[in-house]
């Protein structure tokens, strides 16, 4: 908060009331000095007082106005009149407050104020089209957030490594993107991706469309044909949903990695092969193991270097950064003149626990794109699941836990998904809550105590 | 709002945080006293209207009505160029100054939202009021 104000008793005084309830203060008893200040300091939200000596707090607003819309001012008065009220309408003043302020209800305004500031800030880059930077844009996968930015770095790190990639995540996570981003880094990159998904192809058809045949081998071969192995010959092949690889494939995969061969079916010669295996699941195999549903000694050979795809919902401020991603994409293939999305429908968006992921993500844009009437996205646009989805219902299957649980750990838990999402912008966590930051500040303590308890643990697992 | 150009005053039980800055807060209106005197001087009855504008708001938050008021006697004071009037309140201001400096700066006459007083104390500013005559 920068504080301005000519009287140099009064700004000590702000400043030592705000600074008790938690914000952060900057004075200046100088309007001009303080307006030249905006450029080198990270302020979120200005309050001045009306009359001043050097410039008053109407022509204070309105140039901070100017030169930074997203920023709120409020202005404080000792004449709390229609004439003071109306004049702060006219330079766009997010609010005025009289003289000597209730400052509790001055430190409600402010949270207010910076909560709306933030997210109008958020939304206008995305509107504006921030360049998005390398870790933002890599080989097609979009993300800034942390585990995002750290699964970017395996991904450079292990992509020169030509060994088997197993790579774990929900459904529509972005798992083939991650796979082609392996190949595309890797030395094989001149050499052919061939992507297929296990699960949508029958057992039957599967060993054939893996390792090919010659004609003859059964009813339909009317010719020889060439399986994935050898048409990714010095490239990648993705199998997806590899759980759901037949068992009696899985010896056949198994020897096809260890002796770098295949066998077409119905030839008795040996073809030599020269691929690199990158596999997926959205199960646990390891359990799928444990149950005998999947060869131990295929787990382990796949398994080589596990990368795991976070989920939509851990993924914080990059749910924006999709949602306009694919907004831009979708406004440009229907012809419709969509730019962005308002503030409200950017809290809905990020609010939400997007169990489908990034594909679900995609195809509410999709449909928001289609069927809005105005330039901007709102939050009528979006389907019923997104707007009205109950959120404690959702931090409890979030979990995927199905034991009953006390309230307090509910909003525990919640609390703590709500940090996650936002990336720990209390600001934007406090207004997803509806909650004001102090007592975020409190809850959100109570949850890191929590959770360094022992016993914590034990209730958790 | 108020359409009448006035606001009603609201008195400040002094906060910790008002507490705390109560020697800054004083050195400041000593400070004043000295402006006030030296604007008087050179007939700068719009640094003195200034001076009493401020006091108007700041007394009031640090738990002083007593400086508030002749915060405000000052500002209309300066605004008709009336430099006895001026110097009736610069009085004022002196001695409330010292009868705080006496009773020690945390000694103070806080008063609640209603105007109900909290305790007496040996500086209250209250006094200042009477001896210039103004309500």
């Amino acid at each position: 908060v920068l504080i301005v104000d000519d009287d140099e008793s009064m700004c000590d005084l702000l400043g030592a009331e705000l600074t008790a309830r938690g914000f952060e203060a900057a004075l200046e008893t100088d309007p001009e000095r303080a307006l030249a200040s905006l450029h080198a300091r990270a302020v979120d939200v200005v309050i001045t007082d009306l009359k001043m000596r050097q410039m008053d707090g109407l022509e204070l607003c309105e140039r901070i106005v100017a030169a930074r819309p997203d920023l709120p001012v409020v202005l404080l008065t000792a004449h709390a009149d229609l004439t003071a009220a109306v004049a702060a309408l006219r330079v766009r003043a997010y609010d005025f407050q009289t003289k000597p302020p209730d400052i509790d209800a001055l430190a409600a305004v402010l949270d207010r104020a910076v909560r709306q500031g933030r997210l109008a800030q958020e939304v206008r880059l995305l509107d504006e089209g921030t360049p998005a930077t390398p870790e933002e844009h890599f080989e097609g996968i979009i993300g800034a957030s942390p585990p995002m930015r750290e699964l970017v770095q395996l991904v450079g790190r292990v992509a020169e490594v030509d060994a088997a990639v197993l790579i774990r995540g929900e459904s529509g996570t972005g798992k083939e993107l991650v796979a082609r981003a392996l190949h595309e880094r890797s030395r094989r990159r001149t050499g052919a991706f061939v992507a297929l998904n296990c699960a949508a192809i029958p057992e039957s058809l599967l060993e054939s469309e893996l390792f090919g045949h010659v004609k003859g081998a059964f009813t339909d071969a009317r010719a020889d044909r060439a399986g994935l192995f050898e048409r990714a010959r010095g490239g990648t092949i993705f199998l997806d949903e590899i759980a759901e690889l037949h068992l009696t494939l899985q010896p056949k995969l198994l020897r096809a990695l260890q002796e770098r061969a295949i066998r077409p079916i119905g030839s008795d010669r040996e073809v030599e092969v020269d691929v690199r295996l990158i596999t997926a699941t959205n199960t646990d195999l390891s359990s799928a193991v444990e149950k005998r549903q999947f060869r131990a000694d295929l787990f382990y050979r796949l398994n080589v270097i596990e990368i795991v795809v976070p989920p939509l919902r851990e993924r914080g401020r990059d749910i924006l950064l999709l949602a306009q991603h694919f907004l831009e994409q979708s406004a440009r293939a229907m012809a419709r003149d969509v730019v962005g999305l308002t503030a409200s429908c950017a809290a809905k968006l990020t609010a939400y626990s997007w169990p489908g992921n990034v594909r679900e993500l995609a195809n509410v844009i999709e449909r928001a794109v289609a069927l809005t009437r105005s330039s901007r996205l709102n939050v009528d646009d979006l389907p019923e699941q997104v707007r009205v989805r109950d959120a404690v219902l959702s931090a409890t299957l979030a979990s995927g836990m199905e034991e009953l649980v006390p309230l307090e750990e509910i909003e525990r838990r919640y609390i703590r998904r709500v940090m996650e999402a936002t990336g720990g912008n209390k600001t934007l966590a406090a207004q997803i809550l509806g909650v004001d930051r102090r007592t975020l500040y409190r809850k959100d303590w109570a949850v890191k105590a929590e959770e360094t308890k022992p016993s914590a643990a034990k209730r958790m697992s | 709002v108020s359409n009448d150009g006035k606001s009603p005053r609201r008195i400040v039980t002094p906060s910790p945080a008002a507490i705390a800055l109560l020697p800054k807060f004083l050195d400041h209106r000593r400070r004043d006293v000295a402006t006030i005197r030296t604007a008087l001087d050179v007939g700068d009855f719009e640094a003195i209207r200034r001076i009493g504008h401020n006091m108007r708001g700041n007394g009031l938050s640090y738990g002083f009505p007593g400086i508030s008021a002749i915060g405000e006697r000052l500002e209309t004071e300066a605004s008709v160029r009336n430099a006895p009037g001026v110097l009736e309140q610069l009085a004022a201001l002196e001695a409330a100054l010292a009868r705080i400096g006496e009773g020690g700066a945390t000694e103070t006459t806080p008063r609640t939202e209603s105007g109900t007083r909290v305790r007496a104390a040996p500086g209250d500013p209250e006094g200042a009021d009477k001896k210039s005559g103004a309500s």
